[in-house]
């Protein structure tokens, strides 16, 4: 393998080798503390713009598996792992990891001293701008400090399509800010018959296929950059059908119904901070993965109620409103990968809709 | 929260094959715990060895039976009973006293798990019927009386399958049925043998995947997964004779979250508080899954996840058992606010390697199967798979370190082929001569059960090690074999020098060890456990400890003869260290050890004592004070080739072999020396009759009854011996009685065991004495006060031959695997 660099904004290099793409790209790097499930979080479209550190040492094991992808055209801008695993399975069409960042051009590096990264993370306090290169030279920083990354990861991700995931039951419309296959996965096991929409959809647009309910997905950046169109899309929708917003989806819900969002100092990527279910009084762990936050002290109690607090770093991790069936989770309660603790909110969600169904 | 006062827990006992020094270091920690809470501790165990025991504020030396805990209830009325510390046994006891009446009686509270679940986990029926009513996946298991029906049920479940007894007549009938043509016989047989007719016909789960999972409840409800491990041997290999590691290496997140899922709805219907440790099968065909076992207490892996996560689990169930809840407890300024609800994540690989007993009892079979073979336990830590495996193999000092790669050579492909098919102790070693010779990851696969991504790991160790000895003296070769856990030892070996040139190379090279902290957020929160391991990456996290401080190289895992003698003696030594003002660091690869304590040392280092690692540390450190086991005897001497710029001391853990072949009677006159007078601590006398133990002295009786004018003469001959002794230390000086004659034989260091046995028996802390003679800051007399005990002590060592099925096996002071003790009343 040839040597690769992981080159920071404030001209720190990193030396590994690289696997994957050999292509060059530029992103925010941020780390995720998981244990499990690397495939779902390379494919996770929240990683649309980042270079992604896994502080798991060993990468791969598995290979790729046809069947837990949870975007098909991952947009993640790097991997950074300590030691790249050589998946070694009976089966002949099986995938690596380092066959499957080829094709999805996508670089990687092994090798690299990841605890380091991440102890300059953390000390850093704030996204840092990095690169992936074959040579850290002057010509490597330049095109680094040169280089602006969107502030429009949504249109990026999102679908320019609706499409349809056919079943039996309530109908849902998913609308897709980086949509994550776990939330089709979890709404397919309860039979829903969904239409997936642009971000772009509008409250018309979707009322008119008389949904029963309306998920907003998670998705990547700062909820803040989301055109304002979709903040009026919310208001309306909220009022008319039952809501369920996660990640991206619950930051624009939350503004949408007032509250501000914040930056965090250092992002969070994992699944082992407890939460705490304020009605239960009960403590679960879920998936997350966040940039920005509900701002605690902007949240209008008149309007809606903090249902979910990680007990760590305090942040909001869901919403409900007071006057309409919508309620919201910073976390993913879809796992994929993580625990399934949170995913009662899917149940919630259906009866929900349910109760409305028979109240028509 | 409950207004606890008192608590008795009951102890392990002595060590045997099921458990080694992780009981005793838990009940020290927890009794740590509730010092500070005011809770009083009184523990009964019978174990010499036992660190604790001095610890509690009422150490109860009796033997592990229920009439001696009714005894101790009656006296110290306490208000709960802590059965999870002292392995199955101390269900067992529980559930006795709890048929006596007198936890009810007492009003007794039971900490841990309640009265049902201690029924439940002590009878496998109701426990599997309680995870049959929670749908919980167990093995299909039916009962038949016939063969046809035995048949129908078999083709049902699929080959192989088990059969079965129900209430066999004599002993238990099992047998292991391939294919329809062994089928007949088997049934045959059982159904003879069971008194009901009938028999089991039984799902065999052997060759599926073990996964073990580490679970945390408090008496709320809140429940967290602190370690999934995965072993690497497949069911049917006793999950303490594989390697495992933490965390799981091959799983898929779904399999890892119904796994857990499982885990977490057992623990809650158990409604167990505290840790529980639960087994799984996986079938990684259907990915279907099998609950096989449910250990709600404290075990080697309790300890082995803690050790490899850094998250303090004894410190924090003690906190659970005293009635706290997880989101109040506090760990202090060294961790975030609510850690203890941050489930463990990890940023490095640990890897546990079974110790065997082999070298000692050559008879026993090395052959691996359902029941334990391992001694012991050591574990490794790495950024790869590859080093955490590398360096726990080279943990086991006490084995040959050329990994029998040699050995495996001279197999012929038939005996290769039977090796791989029958798996015996070590067999990594087969399995990377069986890559060597062509052998594809597949091939193994099918006939080991072993996942291939081991196979993978293991080829490329083995393309290591040949790329290593195939480029001697190359510096980028070091480096690389360095990055992967190799010691310079097996380095010097592959490329034919001395292990000093390599560490000459490396020096030359600046090739210089860097060190991690185990840290249980995997660096997201700026916490420190004070655990540390090797890397060679580009960050250094370690700082020089504050001065003065002393470097202690532990015994490392248990090995047969000293037992865990070793971990106590230098836990009372790191005691007695502290006591002094020194800050202790310790260098230690067994998981269980209690040296690993918070308590005992601010620095842990887990790695292999190595030159190379000591020389490094010492670098670091600049300890005024190493010490280092006897028995690390090519250690010691490499070392010798070094300046080392600290006082170097030995602490004599090797066994002095006493005389064999009389069948006289022995008395061994006890002395602390330190270095010019000569205290007396009495004497000690074998307890049979030589004849009785084939004329090994294993177990001793205290004092000696010896007459008054006998003693005086023999006395004055004997510390006249030990003024002889070059340097201070605790000795005995040996007499064989001949009709009425005292010869004497020889005068030697006091064995560990008996260090131990004789601390308790006398109430003098030993140890602690000797570290004072060689820190030579204090006077040994104040802690020679003591008030002899009335009454005899006995102490008698505990062999493995039963539980390793050696016949007929000759007990020997360098077979011992544990020990226990009594006060005899006058």
């Amino acid at each position: 393998m040839a040597a690769r660099y992981l080159i920071f904004e404030d001209g720190s290099v990193f030396a590994g080798e690289g696997f994957g793409s050999p292509a060059v790209t530029f992103g925010e790097v941020v780390f995720n503390t998981s244990m499990t499930g690397y495939q779902e979080i390379i494919t996770n479209q929240i990683y649309n713009n980042q270079i992604v550190v896994f502080t798991q040492p060993n990468i791969g094991s598995y290979g790729i598996q046809r069947n837990i992808y949870e975007t098909i055209v991952p947009t993640i801008k790097g991997v950074i792992v300590r030691s790249l695993s050589d998946a070694t399975t009976d089966n002949d069409r099986q995938l690596t990891l380092d066959k499957y960042l080829q094709q999805m051009n996508i670089p990687g590096i092994t090798n690299i001293d990841t605890r380091a990264v991440v102890h300059k993370l953390r000390k850093a306090g704030r996204p840092l701008k990095g690169s992936i290169v074959p040579v850290p030279d002057d010509h490597a920083f330049d095109q680094l400090h040169a280089t602006v990354l969107t502030n429009q990861q949504v249109a990026q991700v999102s679908t320019p399509k609706p499409y349809p995931n056919p079943g039996t039951g309530l109908s849902i419309v998913v609308i897709d800010f980086g949509l994550k296959h776990g939330v089709l996965r979890e709404l397919s096991r309860r039979k829903c018959n969904i239409t997936v929409l642009p971000y772009t959809a509008t409250a018309d647009e979707i009322l008119r296929l008389d949904p029963d309910g309306v998920v907003l997905s998670s998705g990547p950046g700062n909820p803040q950059n989301v055109r304002k169109s979709v903040l009026e899309m919310i208001r309306t929708v909220q009022t008319k059908i039952p809501l369920f917003a996660i990640g991206l989806g619950h930051e624009l819900f939350g503004i949408a119904n007032g509250t501000s969002v914040k930056p965090i100092p250092v992002e969070h990527h994992g699944m082992n901070h407890p939460i705490h279910e304020i009605i239960t009084d009960h403590i679960v762990y879920a998936t997350q993965g966040e940039g920005y936050i509900i701002d605690r002290n902007s949240v209008d109690r008149s309007q809606l109620f903090i249902t979910y607090v990680d007990m760590i770093d305090g942040s909001v991790q869901g919403l409900r409103h007071r006057r309409y069936p919508a309620f919201s989770v910073q976390f993913f309660p879809d796992g994929a990968p993580g625990p399934d603790e949170t995913d009662g909110l899917f149940d919630e969600f259906i009866d929900t809709m349910n109760r409305r169904e028979v109240h028509r | 929260m409950t207004n606890l006062k008192s608590v008795l827990i009951i102890g392990a006992g002595a060590n045997d094959v099921q458990h080694g020094d992780e009981l005793d270091s838990t009940i020290y920690q927890v009794t740590r715990v509730f010092k500070k809470m005011k809770i009083k501790t009184i523990l009964a165990d019978d174990n010499p060895f036992s660190v604790s025991l001095e610890k509690v504020d009422e150490g109860c030396i009796v033997p592990l039976e229920v009439d001696s805990l009714v005894d101790i209830i009656d006296k110290f009325h306490p208000d709960a009973i802590l059965p999870t510390l002292g392995n199955r046994r101390a269900f067992e006891l529980t559930q006795e006293l709890l048929e006596k009446g007198i936890i009810r009686k007492e009003n007794i509270q039971l900490l841990g798990v309640p009265e049902a679940t201690i029924r439940q986990v002590n009878n496998a029926v109701l426990l599997e019927r309680t995870l049959r009513q929670m749908d919980a996946p167990t093995k299909k298991i039916v009962t038949v009386n016939n063969y046809q029906d035995a048949l129908d049920e078999a083709n049902k479940l699929g080959y192989p399958v088990i059969i079965r007894s129900v209430l066999p007549k004599s002993s238990s009938t099992r047998k292991i049925v391939h294919d329809r043509s062994e089928l007949a016989d088997a049934v045959k047989q059982c159904l003879d043998q069971s008194r009901a007719e009938q028999v089991f016909v039984q799902q065999s789960l052997a060759g599926y995947k073990e996964i073990e999972v580490i679970v945390q409840r408090d008496s709320s409800g809140t429940m967290m997964m602190l370690s999934m491990i995965e072993d690497m041997d497949p069911i049917g290999i006793h999950a303490g004779d594989s390697i495992a590691f933490n965390p799981v290496q091959t799983l898929l997140d779904r399999q890892i979250q119904d796994i857990r899922d499982t885990a977490f709805a057992i623990t809650r219907k158990l409604r167990i508080v505290g840790t529980n440790h639960i087994q799984f099968a996986l079938d990684t065909n259907s990915d279907r899954f099998y609950v096989i076992k449910n250990s709600p207490y404290f075990d080697r892996m309790t300890a082995f996840a803690e050790q490899s996560t850094g998250y303090p689990i004894a410190q924090v169930t003690a906190q659970l058992y005293a009635g706290k809840h997880l989101r109040d407890i506090d760990l202090g300024d060294k961790y975030v606010h609510h850690a203890a609800l941050i489930e463990p994540t990890m940023d490095h690989i640990a890897a546990r390697v079974p110790v065997w007993g082999f070298s000692e009892l050559p008879k026993a079979s090395k052959l691996l199967g359902t029941e334990k073979r391992s001694v012991g336990t050591v574990f490794g830590i790495g950024r790869s798979t590859i080093e955490a495996l590398f360096k726990a193999i080279e943990s086991r000092y006490h084995e040959p370190t050329d990994f029998h790669l040699a050995a495996q050579k001279q197999l012929t492909d038939d005996q290769l082929v039977a090796k791989i098919v029958h798996p015996e102790a070590g067999r990594l070693f087969v399995l990377i001569e069986a890559m060597q010779r062509g052998y594809s990851i597949n091939e193994l696969s099918e006939m080991t059960k072993i996942a291939p991504f081991y196979f993978a790991q293991i080829n490329k160790m083995r393309l290591l090690i040949r790329e290593i000895a195939d480029h001697p003296n190359k510096e980028p070769i070091l480096q690389k074999a360095k990055s992967y856990g190799l010691s310079n030892r097996l380095i010097a070996k592959l490329w034919k020098v001395s292990p000093a040139q390599v560490y000459q190379m490396s020096r030359d090279h600046q090739l210089t060890t860097k060190y991690k902290e185990v840290e249980p957020s995997a660096g997201e929160f700026d916490q420190h456990t004070g655990i540390f391991y090797s890397a060679y990456e580009e960050e250094n996290e370690i700082k020089k400890t504050a001065q003065p401080s002393a470097l202690v190289i532990g015994t490392g895992g248990l090995r047969l003869g000293l037992s865990n003698a070793g971990d106590y003696f230098i836990a009372m030594l790191l005691q007695e260290l502290r006591a002094e003002g020194f800050n202790n660091i310790v260098i230690n690869s067994n998981p269980s050890s209690v040296t690993l304590s918070s308590a005992l040392a601010q620095k842990r280092y887990v790695e292999p004592a190595a030159v190379e690692n000591i020389l490094q540390i010492l670098q670091i450190e600049q300890p005024q004070y190493l010490f280092i086991p006897a028995s690390y005897n090519h250690l010691l001497s490499e070392l010798a080739n070094y300046e080392l710029n600290t006082k170097l001391v030995i602490v004599p853990d090797d066994l002095p072999m006493n005389p064999a072949g009389s069948d006289r009677q022995h008395y061994a006159f006890n002395y602390v020396y330190d270095g010019e007078y000569a205290y007396p601590l009495g004497t000690t006398t074998n307890l049979f009759s030589p004849l009785a133990l084939k004329y090994q002295s294993t177990a001793l009786c205290y004092p000696a009854d010896l007459p008054a004018n006998i003693y005086q003469r023999i006395g004055k001959q004997a510390s006249a011996a030990v003024l002889e002794m070059e340097q201070p230390g605790l000795y005995q000086v040996i007499f064989e009685q001949v009709a009425t004659d005292f010869k004497l034989l020889k005068t030697q260091s006091l064995s560990l065991p008996e260090v131990a046995f004789l601390s308790k028996a006398l109430h003098i802390n030993l140890p602690g004495i000797f570290t004072r003679l060689f820190t030579d800051n204090v006077n040994v007399n104040d802690l020679l006060g003591h008030e002899p005990l009335p009454g005899t002590v006995t102490y008698r060592a505990t062999f493995p031959f039963k539980a390793l099925r050696v016949k007929g096996g000759i007990p020997a002071r360098n077979r011992v695997i544990g020990a226990q003790m009594q006060f005899l009343e006058e």
